[in-house]
């Protein structure tokens, strides 16, 4: 057997932390040989971040580590931070998750490239730029003459994650560390990231260490699985058998956290709820005192109409208008076009005209940490609305229903006077959802309600929201990226793209025989893994 | 994996977050000393001067420049006139410790709430009101307090009048920014959601999300407002013989700093004091006011 590139070999990292020490990493082995890719699977605070940083020599100064990590036989955790610096970038490269904030918005991505081949390699002026037009061109950004001058702010996304690719690349390592790459990304920008990463390691052959909690991702690019949960490797194996053939429960329970089931169709008599005509909102660009002002149109006429007890999917990528929209029929955006709630029409009602019909009308938003005011305790965020709308009600009696809406979302009453960031991820957006009901809305808006929790956390939440709409009757607006959720949730399904829809239907219908190209590519992009199956 | 199904924990008795806040802040060693100190400072300032044998303005003909001794009563020395220095550190607290208080709280309760309605309203009346405060930051602070000089006749509630119309400034700027930044999270959409009014979503939502800056700063104004009143003072804009304050008696100390080290010493260490104090108490308040830091 070949001596591997990469090997770690039970390693654990403690943080010292007032409270305590906590492990983060507890004898973790594994190891890398020249031009494979190895996935590290887990969930947030699984702790396959933290070793792969651990690898990079960057843990924070609280950290304390035991075991080795041996890059080509050497001892990285023994090894100065003098050699480490020598390493790192030359040898060992890294791309991060936020392409949007890994590169300094104050240099042209030229000078930032430039840097690293400066670094390593002492390249400097008219042969540095040559190379970087060279590495931008193999990471495949167009007009890479213009680009290497250009500000971060200029540059798309994925253009973003390019350039830090070509950055990586630069000084052609012998590993590539890959920490949620993609994650960042729509779904068509991820599927070619991807393509470019397999095709680059394709023809320098070096090995990758990719780390993502999407297992889509992982049956499609790598070739073994790490299996990572609460510090600690529970399975390992090679990708195809490891899917065919979970060992471990963690493993399985992973596997099957894809969104699954289909929503039961309402009665095609079902009385329309919310019923939307030409909707459209803009923005206006630059505000000007006696001059026309220019305006963006993020929406451009969409009609919409939503049944009691239907879900409604709205699909489409980031600054397609999709949220945007939503918050434009729930009126917290102005916007033109009719807008009938049940028999009232909500265009052109002021504030307090709109406020007795915010109690039927509800929504959830994407983010569970910034949802929550974090100076209120869960109680008083539930019991808000309750403030607004049933000021009939005595303290003890908000108190009962704040319990009520808690128990509702499957949360301990008793928890109510705790603040927010005591909760995980998927209790917060419990507890938004709990604030949500506890109104006895008829209709939500869920603006993806479930994008920034982990798949087996998703599932719960997915669960959750079927189970209080069979229960309540409620209707749904799903607004999310995310196709393989709201195949699972959703009765019709709209496609948006630059504003407009671009498809609509039946979920079934839709997601079987698309019949636009811009559909068929989302669904390609988004469900890789089964054309790779 | 930290399971989503809930935890049972006992129902803990609903401590409301002032509460809450003072028991956290008891935690804190370094603040609850300087809690106590500032409570002992402010305290001999208030009835310290009753106390010692001298009067603000006594002269004792026996004494002019004495260094501090127990044996004839001038526990802190004598200035240049044979005054008590220790009464006069004291009295001169009194001054001191006042207009911080007073222009602290009026640029508190002036700038939040200004910066708070501007930031969350936005758009003209934003403009309108920060183009207001850039119009005061362009009054020169001394033609101001002329001004009021020459409209009032001379007293020291005028101090606390010009200080405080000044100071408020720089929070409004301050928690305008923090709103702005606040007013776009989720959670106070969550609440237009709901149909909150305006005035609930600034006072519940925004303001106290906005408290930790606010804090610091107001830990960096009181020392900054105690300095103003004795660079009015030193102008003879401020309080007059035979008052004085802190300010005032550090400058006539700075120049006797070589033959009479004691009348620059003694009010400075109950300034420093102060500052200090003041410092630690205000970082203690903000983390005891977050309820992150449980």
């Amino acid at each position: 057997m070949p001596k591997p590139l990469l090997e770690i070999d039970r390693l654990g990292v403690d943080f010292d932390l007032p409270g305590g020490a906590v492990t983060a990493v507890k004898d973790v082995s594994f190891r890398i040989h020249a031009g494979e890719t190895l996935a590290l699977v887990g969930e947030s605070g699984s702790g396959k971040s933290v070793s792969s940083t651990a690898a990079m020599g960057l843990l924070p100064e609280l950290a304390r580590t035991h075991g080795a990590i041996r890059f080509e036989g050497e001892d990285l955790l023994a090894a100065t931070p003098k050699r480490l610096r020598r390493l790192r970038g030359n040898d060992i490269a890294m791309i991060f998750q936020e392409p949007m904030t890994s590169l300094n918005p104050l240099h042209r991505i030229g000078r930032q490239i430039g840097e690293v081949l400066e670094r390593h390699r002492g390249l400097k002026g008219r042969a540095a730029r040559a190379r970087v037009r060279e590495l931008l061109e193999r990471v495949g950004i167009p007009e890479p003459e213009r680009r290497i001058d250009s500000y971060p702010y200029e540059l798309s996304g994925g253009q973003r994650q390019r350039v830090m690719i070509a950055m990586a690349l630069a000084c052609e390592p012998k590993l590539l560390i890959a920490d949620e790459p993609t994650t960042a990304l729509d779904v068509t920008v991820q599927a070619q990231i991807l393509a470019l990463l397999k095709d680059l390691q394709r023809r320098d052959g070096m090995a990758i260490l990719f780390i993502t909690h999407d297992l889509g991702i992982v049956r499609h690019f790598a070739d073994r699985v790490c299996v990572m949960r609460q510090g600690e490797l529970v399975e390992h194996g090679e990708t195809a058998a490891l899917f065919a053939a979970p060992r471990h429960a963690y493993t399985r329970m992973l596997i099957d956290a894809e969104p699954r089931g289909r929503k039961a169709p309402v009665t095609a008599d079902a009385p329309l709820l919310l019923e939307a005509r030409d909707v459209r909102v803009r923005f206006s660009l630059n505000k000007r005192l006696f001059r026309p002002s220019t305006y963006f149109e993020a929406v451009r006429g969409i009609d919409l109409s939503i049944r009691r007890g239907q879900t409604v999917g709205i699909v489409g990528e980031s600054g397609s208008g999709k949220s945007t929209l939503g918050r434009a029929l729930l009126r917290l955006l102005d916007s033109r076009g009719d807008i009938r709630f049940d028999d009232t029409a909500l265009d052109g009602l002021n504030a307090s005209a709109m406020r007795p019909l915010r109690s039927r009308i509800q929504v959830v938003f994407q983010d569970p940490f910034g949802s929550l005011s974090p100076r209120l305790t869960v109680g008083e965020i539930v019991g808000e609305g309750l403030k607004v709308h049933a000021l009939e009600l005595s303290a003890r009696e908000r108190d009962a229903r704040v319990q009520e809406a808690l128990r509702e979302v499957a949360l301990d009453p008793a928890m109510r006077r705790r603040y927010p960031h005591e909760f995980s991820g998927g209790q917060r957006q419990r507890i938004a959802i709990a604030r949500a009901l506890v109104l006895k809305p008829e209709f939500l808006l869920l603006d993806e309600p479930t994008s920034a929790l982990d798949r087996s956390v998703q599932a719960t939440v997915i669960e959750l929201l079927r189970d209080l709409q069979a229960r309540h009757g409620l209707t749904y607006l799903f607004i999310s990226h995310d196709l393989a959720v709201v195949r699972a949730l959703a009765d019709t399904v709209l496609v948006m793209k630059q504003g407009e829809v671009v498809e609509q239907g039946d979920t079934e219908t839709l997601f079987e025989t698309p019949r636009e190209a811009y559909t068929r590519e989302l669904m390609r992009a988004a469900f890789l893994e089964e054309a790779a199956a | 994996m930290t399971t989503d199904t809930a935890v049972s924990t006992p129902d803990i008795a609903g401590d409301s977050l002032a509460r809450e806040a003072w028991r956290r802040l008891k935690q804190n060693k370094a603040a609850t000393t300087s809690l106590v100190l500032l409570a002992l400072v402010t305290l001999a300032c208030v009835a310290g001067p009753w106390l010692t044998p001298w009067a603000l303005d006594e002269v004792d003909w026996n004494a002019f420049l004495t260094p501090p001794s127990l044996a004839d009563g001038h526990y802190a020395g004598t200035d240049a006139n044979g005054r008590d220095l220790l009464t006069r550190t004291l009295h001169g607290g009194r001054v001191s410790l006042s207009v911080a208080l007073v222009a602290t709280l009026v640029s508190l309760a002036i700038g939040v709430l200004y910066g708070a309605v501007a930031g969350y309203l936005g758009g003209r009346v934003d403009n309108l009101m920060m183009r207001f405060v850039d119009i005061m930051y362009s009054l020169p602070f001394m033609f101001l307090v002329i001004l009021l000089m020459v409209v009032f006749g001379r007293n020291i509630l005028l101090i606390y009048a010009a200080i405080g119309a000044v100071e408020w400034l720089d929070m409004s700027r301050i928690v305008r920014g923090q709103v702005l930044a606040l007013k776009r999270r989720e959670f106070v959409e969550a609440a237009h959601a709901l149909g909150v009014k305006d005035r609930k979503i600034v006072t519940r939502h925004l303001i106290p999300n906005a408290i930790g800056p606010v804090i610091v700063y107001v830990t960096l104004t009181v020392p900054k407002v105690i300095l103003l009143e004795s660079f009015l003072s030193f102008l003879g804009l401020g309080v007059q013989e035979p008052l004085t304050s802190w300010g005032v008696l550090i400058s006539e100390g700075k120049d006797m700093m070589e033959t009479a080290p004691w009348m620059l010493l003694v009010p400075s260490v109950f300034l420093a004091l102060t500052l200090f104090c003041l410092n630690f108490l205000g970082d203690g308040l903000r983390d005891a006011l977050d309820p992150k830091t449980r």
